[in-house]
């Protein structure tokens, strides 16, 4: 179920799905009470283009409220498209595949 | 979620799990369930998530999956390592890792040498024959 809805710096809205909210906790404890976090990192992190994956963007952030030696976030969104049902037309579906606790130097 | 999970045997004699999105294509080879003390970009496209004590992998993430196997016009593709994104105290860590398994059963060292200067570019390709064959 999509659950939460941010939009990044381009205003993009990208979601993040209950389901895969579960998994990231799940393999990644170390984000479990960062759920914020991770959505800031969307809303206000740096976003770079993956160069063999024109449909797949990083959004990286610098985050202070994580155990150290951890210091950012990184989250890679799936950039796809959907069939409108009322209409037939393409629109855009955006959503957080997995976020990661990372250390980063810049 | 479109998930396919396999178990993996590594050349330690242990097993990992493989554990693919199909959706959002993105592989991860968990080793150690868990909590990770540390994690770094290797490359662009690969997350290595371990314990910071113990020097050991927990889990190795692939961004784009899919998009990271196909062999270019040369060959096979090759990543550069993200060295100087890694703090100073994490390099010494890291090295070791990748030079021995569980990392080097995915991960293949090299290094590029450009042409006019003595900087040798750290590189990896991904040993796509031990993610393909070796299901458990």
């Amino acid at each position: 179920m999509r659950k939460w809805f941010v939009h990044d710096s381009d205003g993009r809205e990208i979601y993040l799905t209950e389901e895969q909210w579960e998994h990231i906790k799940s393999r990644h404890p170390e984000l479990g009470n960062h759920l914020d976090d991770v959505l800031n990192t969307v809303r206000r992190g740096k976003r770079r283009q993956q160069p063999q994956d024109p449909q797949a963007f990083v959004y990286r952030l610098r985050c202070d409220k994580l155990r150290t030696p951890f210091n950012g976030i990184l989250v890679v969104v799936a950039f796809r498209f959907e069939l409108q049902a009322n209409n037939g037309n393409m629109i855009p579906n955006d959503f957080v595949v997995s976020a990661w606790g990372i250390m980063m130097r810049h | 979620m479109n998930l396919e999970k396999k178990n993996l045997k590594l050349t330690t004699g242990k097993t990992a799990t493989y554990e693919y999105d199909r959706d959002g294509d993105v592989l991860e080879i968990i080793f150690h369930p868990g909590e990770a003390t540390a994690a770094v970009e290797l490359t662009e496209s690969i997350v290595l998530r371990f314990d910071w004590e113990k020097a050991e992998p927990l889990s190795l993430s692939f961004i784009s999956f899919s998009k990271l196997l196909p062999a270019n016009p040369y060959g096979e593709m090759h990543f550069e390592l993200l060295q100087d994104e890694w703090p100073e105290e994490v390099r010494e860590k890291i090295w070791p890792m990748l030079q021995c398994a569980p990392l080097s059963d995915f991960l293949k060292l090299g290094g590029y040498a450009p042409a006019h200067t003595r900087q040798i570019i750290p590189m990896t390709t991904i040993k796509q024959a031990h993610l393909t064959a070796q299901a458990a």
